[in-house]
């Protein structure tokens, strides 16, 4: 290192020793965000929802967070995202089980479990590493016989694939998600949301849900709204229609001459009050 | 990249007698024994794999995620992901050495009844040759990487790359060896005995053009290992969490900073590989044809 | 020579057509819908149809290709997805970076291979002839990327001495020792495999001139030894170490692209990797044709320089 770089957003989590041993001071908060799963619920052994369970189970979370991202992340379990309204830390939905997924999975009628594809970003703004996410991921379907190839794409093509639906042969697709309220839920949970109209782009369709966020919206008090959205929450967990993963911290490097610099509260880092000595 | 130097042996007539003497006088060559010895290291280990390596190929400890060689029960250290090294270079080797192997092999298949019917066949020669001439216009690992990434990735697309890139030149060794055949007095012979012309192409003049033919394959080997294995590294070749050492060199790219061994290691497996294959490739030609040495002929060769 | 240079430069006109045709039927290699293929996943059936419209896929593939070299010769490759911007003005911007990594590295692989040739083939079966065979042998060996990663790491990362990225310091451009400050872990990447095949051939060269009839001669003349493999000797390697040095050209131009990559060096090679990756096929196309054309005019140049200096194919 030449001492070119002041500041670093979103350093790779296995540089951050060797960046503090450069003498840059690590600055890291959580953020209102989540990395959930879209599940293509036009997939024939996706549209059982065991096989749906299965997936959810076969997944370590805990170990993503503690080690592929070393503590810069916290698992995430209901589609209620950290820092948004609901948002309950004791909250856990399908806990980590392979064996028991495995055993599901043949119940669903896949005892060899089936081949199919992850669609994942390269990343782009805040999302580091995101190949070796789906690697992992990979690797835990693996283990309970589920085959998947990884396709990667640049994020601009991504977003553009999962505003019109996720296609054929692709059982997942993962971008960050989440706000400090709870509107994006309708843009990606609701089936009014399905491609081309949103981000409902595995095609979950439950009523119920429509309904839910509707009175939600509409909710008199934060208590009614929030007792609503719980609702929402363990009726996507019961569907196994998502399948959130982690909350990634956001970390910044930066050397000891750079003051000011705060932590932005949802998805952007606000730079304007950033200056160097 | 090595050289694959297309017009190796290619101005001899063979004797076929002499070829029997060639492994004697392999044996006696002490690079080529190295270079054997190497290879019979690497290939023995990459198909003893299952039973010898520690771990599964993706059979991961996150825990110990990208701890260096020398880590307990770990000799070459793990991956990013926290796999064994030492058993993905054991698992990988044979992908490795076969992505480089079977696509001179087929090339070499394809490009013996090729090269010898464009060789009596004058017209339909001139067509060929005119064909691949233009192949010859472009850097091999140019043309590899422009096919490859139009197929798209995948190891069957890679070695389908591959075999395109390599015909020509194994299809211009085997014509220019035929053609020195077909004129000489013996194939008059048959012909006016009226002998098949398949029969004169694959019974008599195949055994002559053969050796010039296997020259040229195994010289090229360490370079087509490098291509590609480089055309994975690039990601246009097998694809992870595939062990192949291509894969590996380039999976450790990201976190070269804090545990270089996860590229380091398997590239220098690749090394190995292909100081074997130069070795012995270099060996077989000086066995099969001492004469051809350093004088290259421009125009045969770009 | 004028006359020869026009015959060359005739015969330079199939091969282009060729190289033209290769690059333009490797689209077809794409399995599915071509427009589709080219666009990506996430464009727009309008977007595909529109394309599926300007290229003529329904006509016969030699008027789809004389469609395409048409506007090719007026500069047109078509449109980069990734940048949204003409693939042309996308390798004009790059391609003076490549040709000045390719032109260093060609001149360290052939004055290093030169070099090596003549200390080691000028005292042929000495202990320094034996180091510099096993060297050239495992130099000849090391596969581009990977030795650009270790020097990475080792000369970078580690002890310091260069850049590890770019062209210029992005903090403090310094004008051309900048420049040459960053060429020279890339240089040795690409050039030294090629460098270690021009110091075998030319050494072989060297040991048979070495033991030819003519320097034995000038020996016993008492003319110095030293003299005889300065002058003498390199004299009459010249034209195989020219031609061997020239037929690497294709090799350096595969490692250039490895060492592009990997120390982020803004040419041909690393637009080339990163169209790749962003399935940005017509810079893809653009790129490799970029290439293939400057090989054939390198070549044509390296065969020019072997004609000059030959004397036997100059009569």
């Amino acid at each position: 290192m030449t001492g070119e770089i002041d500041m670093i957003a979103t350093p790779s989590p296995d540089s951050l020793e060797y960046l503090e041993s450069q003498g840059l001071t690590l600055v890291q908060g959580p953020v209102a965000t989540v990395y959930p799963i879209w599940l293509n619920f036009n997939e024939e052994p996706l549209k059982d929802v065991r096989v749906r369970r299965a997936m959810a189970m076969a997944i370590d979370r805990e170990g993503m967070a503690k080690f592929l991202r070393r503590g810069t992340a916290q698992p995430a379990y209901g589609i209620l995202n950290f820092g948004g309204p609901g948002w309950d830390p004791d909250y856990r939905d399908h806990p980590y089980d392979p064996e028991a997924a495995k055993a599901l999975l043949a119940e669903a009628g896949y005892p060899d479990g089936f081949e199919t594809r992850l669609d994942w970003t390269m990343g782009g703004g805040g999302d580091v590493n995101t190949r070796a996410d789906a690697e992992w991921i990979q690797r835990d379907l693996a283990r309970i016989g589920i085959t998947a190839t990884i396709e990667l794409f640049d994020n601009g093509t991504y977003w553009d694939m999962l505003a019109k639906g996720i296609r054929p042969g692709t059982c997942c697709m993962q971008v960050s998600w989440g706000e400090t309220g709870f509107f994006w839920l309708d843009l990606v949970v609701a089936s009014s949301a399905m491609p081309p109209s949103g981000f409902n782009s595995g095609y979950y369709d439950n009523p119920e849900i429509d309904a839910l966020l509707a009175k939600a919206r509409s909710a008199p008090t934060e208590e009614e709204m929030v007792s609503l959205l719980h609702h929402v929450r363990d009726i996507v967990a019961e569907d196994a229609a998502f399948i959130p993963v982690y909350t990634p911290m956001q970390v910044y490097a930066m050397r000891p001459n750079v003051k000011g610099f705060v932590l932005a509260p949802q998805h952007w880092a606000d730079y304007t009050s950033v200056f160097k000595e | 990249m090595t050289l694959p130097s297309a017009d190796a042996g290619s101005s001899n007539s063979f004797d076929a007698r002499r070829s029997r003497g060639i492994f004697r006088s392999l044996l006696s060559d002490k690079s080529a024994v190295l270079g054997l010895g190497l290879l019979a290291l690497i290939v023995g280990s990459a198909a003893l794999a299952p039973p010898i390596a520690p771990y599964g190929p993706n059979e991961a400890n996150p825990a110990l995620r990208l701890m260096g060689p020398g880590t307990e029960g770990h000799l070459l250290g793990l991956d990013h992901q926290g796999r064994d090294v030492l058993s993905r270079m054991l698992y990988g080797g044979g992908l490795t050495i076969l992505t480089g192997l079977a696509p001179v092999v087929v090339a070499a298949l394809i490009a013996v009844p090729l090269g010898l019917v464009a060789a009596w066949v004058r017209p339909a020669g001139a067509v060929i040759l005119r064909l691949m001439d233009v192949l010859f216009a472009f850097p091999m690992a140019l043309l590899a990487i422009l096919v490859a990434a139009f197929l798209g990735p995948g190891t069957l697309n890679l070695l389908t790359a591959l075999v395109l890139v390599l015909l020509p030149y194994a299809v211009r060794v085997v014509h220019q060896a035929a053609a020195h055949e077909v004129v000489l007095p013996y194939v008059e012979a048959l012909r006016v005995s009226g002998t098949p012309v398949w029969k004169i192409l694959f019974v008599e003049i195949l055994p002559n053009v053969a050796p010039p033919t296997i020259v040229y394959s195994c010289t090229v080997l360490g370079s087509i290992v490098i291509t590609a294995a480089g055309l994975s590294f690039l990601g246009l070749g097998v694809q992870p969490p595939i062990a192949e050492w291509g894969v590996m060199v380039s999976e450790g790219r990201s976190v070269l900073f804090v545990a270089p061994h996860v590229s380091v290691v398997p590239g220098l497996g690749l090394t190995l590989l292909v100081i074997a294959c130069n070795l012995v490739g270099d060996s077989v030609r000086d066995a099969l044809d001492p004469r051809t040495r350093a004088t290259l002929n421009l125009s045969d060769n770009v | 020579m004028l006359k020869m240079l026009l015959g060359r430069l005739l015969a330079i006109v199939p091969v282009l057509l060729g190289v033209t045709f290769v690059v333009f039927v490797a689209m077809h290699l794409a399995p599915g819908d071509v427009a589709r293929t080219i666009l990506g996943f996430g464009a727009t059936e309008e977007r595909v149809e529109a394309l599926r419209a300007e290229l003529g896929l329904d006509r016969p593939i030699l008027v789809q290709y004389a469609h395409w070299l048409w506007n090719l010769l007026h500069g047109d490759l078509g449109q980069s997805i990734a940048l949204g911007v003409p693939v042309s003005d996308v390798i004009l911007d790059k391609v003076g970076a490549s040709l000045l990594l390719m032109a260093s590295s060609f001149v360290g692989a052939a004055g290093g291979g030169l070099l090596l040739a003549a200390l080691s083939g000028g005292a042929h079966r000495s202990m320094r002839d034996r180091g510099i065979t096993i060297v050239t042998l495992v130099c000849a060996s090391l596969p581009p990327f990977w030795i650009g990663i270790v020097l990475l790491y080792a000369f970078s990362y580690q002890l310091g001495l260069f850049p590890s990225t770019g062209m210029v310091s992005m903090v403090d451009p310094g004008g051309w020792l900048d420049v040459a400050h960053h060429l020279v872990l890339p240089t040795i990447t690409t050039a030294l495999s090629s460098m270690a095949v021009v110091a075998r051939v030319t050494r072989g060269s060297f040991i048979d001139i070495m033991n030819s009839p003519y320097i034995f001669a000038a020996r016993a003349h008492g003319t110095p030894r030293r003299r005889l493999v300065r002058v003498d000797a390199m004299r009459n390697v010249l034209p195989v170490f020219v031609t061997i040095s020239g037929l690497q050209i294709g090799y350096l131009f595969g490692s250039v692209i490895f060492s592009e990559i990997i120390f982020n060096w803004p040419g041909i090679g690393l637009q080339l990797y990163q169209a790749i990756i962003y399935r940005d096929y017509p810079v893809v196309q653009g790129c490799v044709l970029a290439v293939a054309i400057v090989f054939v005019f390198g070549n044509l140049l390296a065969d020019l320089i072997v004609h000059a200096l030959d004397p036997r194919k100059r009569a």
